[in-house]
């Protein structure tokens, strides 16, 4: 039989194709030659992803976009600059407000603070809307919702200023309703509203699968896992998921060396898509904050203790620690190196320092909390990258430096 | 008796309203206006227009916005929002309105003022060749006006105004209609569809007509002298004058002063006056606004049967979930099913030590990172490295550029006689000849005098020799350009 011939990118390609994967689109106006780029690829990308992830490659005239959607949605994965759930709340309130009105259409935001409390869904418990524009907090969760709404380009100011509204509620702003808005939400087949909770949607979701166990549907489930987080695990993984990751180990090699900036690796019980070169605009670990480098003097000492035989991995490759053994082990890390850490996170308590270790563990897939029991258990993936400090530095504060 | 001979007619009502003085006064300001070409009125034009008058002396803004709102019921003025989007909150806020007042109304005032017949009813297209007959008229009457008489230099002004008024009420009215509810439906249907290209494609034509012969108009009216206009008014007025009427008819001043009034107002429509555009720019501005609009419609039907639909409740559907969930964690979980992924992430690593799959990471060396300790005592030290002489290399490499310059300057040299490179007359070139030619020439065109100056200080001048077209060649290829001659200044 004949082969399936590979179809390769060249570097262009392969860098739009890494710009689609890491932004939530590529607006035109604000990155022309971007833009020009997937157009002039549209096909190809389109054909590509579609082919292995299942994903939709939206080409306006105003944006393209890459429709990501997860095979397991995780909390890393959502707007970071949202910070509550009634953010997002009141963004779905924002959107339909625009919805009903025309494009390039203007609006006060007096009138939008007018009609967002009849939209916001009602408190079950006073039967009444929940929004007060009176609180602060009501105005600076506005306020976040609108300036992330401006910058993701489903709304544009056009004069006043949006900042001050947090600080009086008689602010004007002139917005208007770019077309973007309208395709900000992913679309779906059938009308949201007809599920009842999201738990339907992504049973709905998987019961297509279930639908089509056709050799497409593992494909598109792994590459989602390989292209979009920074680690697949065999724990996590469907069975026999790794099975058609060994077997086909040589195609993928080539095809993610083909068609991504990423290199493929596998494992006994990981598989993940590592950047060799660091990109700008790509999303890394570790990155330039204090927190990374805690992370990565962390590997370096589960390490040492899997070496020792102190922690024993599991067969899917995990060490599991109870919170009390995680925080030690943290806290020998602490010890031993951080006289260099940055002063802020030197002088966190040890329950902030392992909070914040932990979440930031738990969103580069190194770590995850087992829901029944609590327990912390820590990935393979932990394992690919540990920090150490110069060989010439010697000044630790309690004499302890580089090994 | 027939039906329509029975019902009441509500724009008469204004003529014996309590308000009476009021109304007509406003509207026959309209009416006065509508003679005059000019369509739409601002309240302010109204109010201060009023409050000339003794009668209105303790006339409020306010009161002439009731008034104007019910005319606006009875049909005698038709308000129209100005278009165009806006650029502050304030001009948002006082959206402004401009009135015109209905055929109706106008026929009212003609009947009432005893005056004329009522003319064309409104039907309103847009063509083109209205502005050319403009244009043609307007130069005939420009000739006309410096010597001519009598009848001549009459029907040549009547030309001119006849074609005017004709414009301005036929695009106007052509606009009003397109932007009537009833259009803007029809526009929203998918039968639309079938026509909406004749249709832009209508509209089109119209602007670009418009701005090639208004172009021509304007410049007419902007060289058009005064004392000239003032002389053919003198005359259109007496030749007005010389013939016999029965009734009683405007004085010579008053003719003069019609025209001159006529006159203004053909030149505020093309050029504007200051402060506000002229009205031939709002025409073309609402035609390319209609034709956004209509592009817009297309699009939106065009994504309804793409499935776009309005997902309005389904936005309010989604609040709901997100008002539920109890973390960020879960709402940003929920968001990535539903907006998709922010961002991707993975880990940034080099070359993998292993290749063997069946291995444990724990049991593979690490990518090992060096993590910069981030206090204040530590600075990162140089590494001191052997210095290798390379001064040898260098000083070769250097000869071996400087010589290729001067190699190629030579060349340059060569093809230069009697300060002049005439390329025509080269011989066959390296390639670096062609390419210094063309950087010159580029040079050369870029500057306003076609002067530059070369990499060695050398001021050139471009100068084109004759309208042929010439060849260089070079050993790699021919290359067809202007007669050029390079003139080397000093």
């Amino acid at each position: 039989m004949q082969q399936e011939k590979i179809l390769t990118f060249d570097d262009t390609d392969r860098e739009t194709a890494a710009q689609l994967l890491e932004k939530y689109w590529v607006i035109r106006d604000r990155e022309p030659e971007l833009y020009q780029q997937i157009r002039e690829r549209e096909q190809m990308l389109r054909n590509y992803f579609f082919d292995k992830c299942g994903f939709y490659l939206l080409v306006h005239k105003d944006f393209a976009k890459l429709e990501k959607i997860p095979d397991q949605a995780e909390s890393w994965m959502g707007f970071s600059e949202l910070e509550k759930p009634r953010d997002y709340a009141l963004l779905c309130c924002l959107l339909a407000y625009l919805e009903n009105k025309s494009i390039d259409e203007q609006f006060l935001l007096s009138d939008l603070c007018e009609a967002l409390p009849v939209l916001y869904p009602v408190n079950d418990e006073t039967d009444d809307s929940e929004i007060n524009w009176e609180s602060y907090e009501w105005r600076r969760t506005l306020v976040r919702v609108l300036s992330f709404a401006c910058d993701q380009a489903i709304l544009s100011r056009v004069d006043g200023e949006i900042g001050g509204f947090s600080g009086s509620q008689e602010q004007e702003v002139l917005f208007e309703v770019p077309s973007l808005s309208r395709y900000f939400l992913r679309s779906y087949p059938k009308d949201l509203f007809q599920y009842a909770d999201k738990n339907e949607l992504i049973q709905a979701e998987r019961a297509d699968d279930e639908n089509q166990k056709t050799g497409r549907t593992r494909r598109n489930r792994i590459y989602r896992q390989l292209l979009l987080t920074p680690s697949y695990d065999k724990g996590e993984a469907q069975e026999d998921d790794f099975l058609y990751l060994r077997n086909r180990r040589n195609r993928l090699l080539d095809d993610i060396a083909a068609h991504t900036l990423f290199a493929f690796e596998l494992y006994e019980q990981v598989a993940m898509l590592t950047l060799p070169e660091k990109r700008v605009f790509a999303t890394v670990f570790p990155d330039q904050r204090a927190v990374s480098d805690v992370l990565l003097h962390f590997a370096r000492y589960v390490r040492a203790t899997v070496e020792d035989g102190v922690n024993v991995p599991t067969t899917e490759g995990r060490v599991i620690l109870t919170p009390a053994e995680f925080e030690r082990l943290l806290l020998l890390c602490k010890e031993q190196t951080d006289h260099g850490w940055s002063k802020e996170v030197r002088t966190w308590s040890l329950a902030k320092l392992s909070q914040q270790v932990l979440q930031e563990l738990v969103e580069w897939k190194f770590a995850h909390i087992e829901e029944e029991t609590g327990m912390v258990c820590l990935r393979p993936s932990l394992a690919r990258a540990v920090g150490q400090y110069p060989k010439d530095y010697r000044q630790g504060v309690d004499g302890h430096g580089n090994e | 008796m027939d039906d329509k001979c029975l019902k009441a007619i509500p724009e008469t009502t204004y003529l014996s309203a309590g308000n009476v003085r009021r109304y007509r006064g406003i509207l026959h300001y309209f009416y006065v206006q509508h003679e005059k070409m000019r369509q739409y009125l601002f309240p302010e034009d109204v109010y201060q227009y009023l409050r000339q008058d003794e009668v209105f002396a303790d006339y409020t803004e306010d009161e002439l916005q009731q008034d104007l709102k019910q005319l606006v019921e009875w049909k005698n003025l038709i308000p129209r929002q100005e278009t165009g989007r806006v650029m502050t909150i304030e001009d948002f806020k006082r959206k402004k309105f401009r009135y015109q007042c209905t055929p109706y109304t106008v026929e009212i005032e003609r009947m009432v003022e005893h005056l004329y017949e009522i003319g064309n009813s409104f039907g309103g297209s847009l063509e083109t060749t209205m502005f050319d007959r403009l244009f043609q008229s307007l130069s005939r009457f420009q000739e006309e006006a410096k010597t001519g008489q009598g009848s001549e230099l009459n029907q040549a002004w009547e030309d001119v105004y006849s074609y005017f008024k004709k414009i301005v009420q036929s695009a106007s009215d052509y606009l009003a209609h397109l932007k009537s509810e009833k259009v803007e439906e029809r526009m929203m249907t998918e039968a639309f569809l079938v026509y909406k290209d004749s249709f832009a494609d209508y509209l089109r034509k119209f602007i670009l007509g418009l701005q090639q012969v208004s172009y021509n108009i304007e410049s007419i009216l902007r060289n058009f002298e005064t004392e000239v206009f003032e002389r053919a008014a003198q005359e259109l007025a007496s030749y007005q004058l010389s013939i016999p009427r029965l009734e009683e008819t405007l004085s010579h001043e008053e003719f003069v002063l019609k025209y001159q009034d006529q006159w203004q107002s053909l030149r505020d429509w093309f050029l504007g006056i200051p402060g506000r555009a002229s009205e031939l720019t709002s025409l073309e501005n609402e035609t390319t606004e209609t034709i956004r609009r209509i592009t817009r419609f297309v699009q939106r039907i065009g994504e309804k049967q793409q499935n776009v639909r309005n997902r309005y409740k389904d936005y309010l559907h989604l609040a709901t979930w997100f008002a539920q969930e109890n973390s960020i964690a879960e709402a940003h979980a929920l968001s990535a099913m539903l907006f998709g992924l922010s961002q991707v992430r993975h880990v940034f690593a080099d070359q993998a030590e292993s290749e063997n799959m069946y291995q444990s990471v724990w049991q593979v060396a690490p990518m090992k990172i060096t993590v910069k300790p981030r206090t204040n005592t530590y600075r990162e030290k140089r590494r001191p490295g052997a210095v290798i002489g390379r001064a040898a290399e260098k000083t070769a490499a250097l000869e071996q550029y400087l010589a290729e310059r001067r190699r190629e300057q030579e060349l340059i040299d060569s093809i230069i006689e009697n300060n002049r490179i005439v390329i025509a007359q080269l011989p066959v070139q390296e390639p670096f000849i062609r390419k210094t030619l063309l950087a010159w020439i580029g040079k050369c065109m870029a500057s306003q005098n076609h002067t530059a100056k070369t990499e060695q200080g050398r001021q050139i001048r471009l100068v084109r020799q004759s309208d042929a077209s010439i060849t260089l060649t070079c050993l790699d290829g021919r290359l067809t350009l202007p007669d050029f001659v390079i003139e080397v200044l000093s």
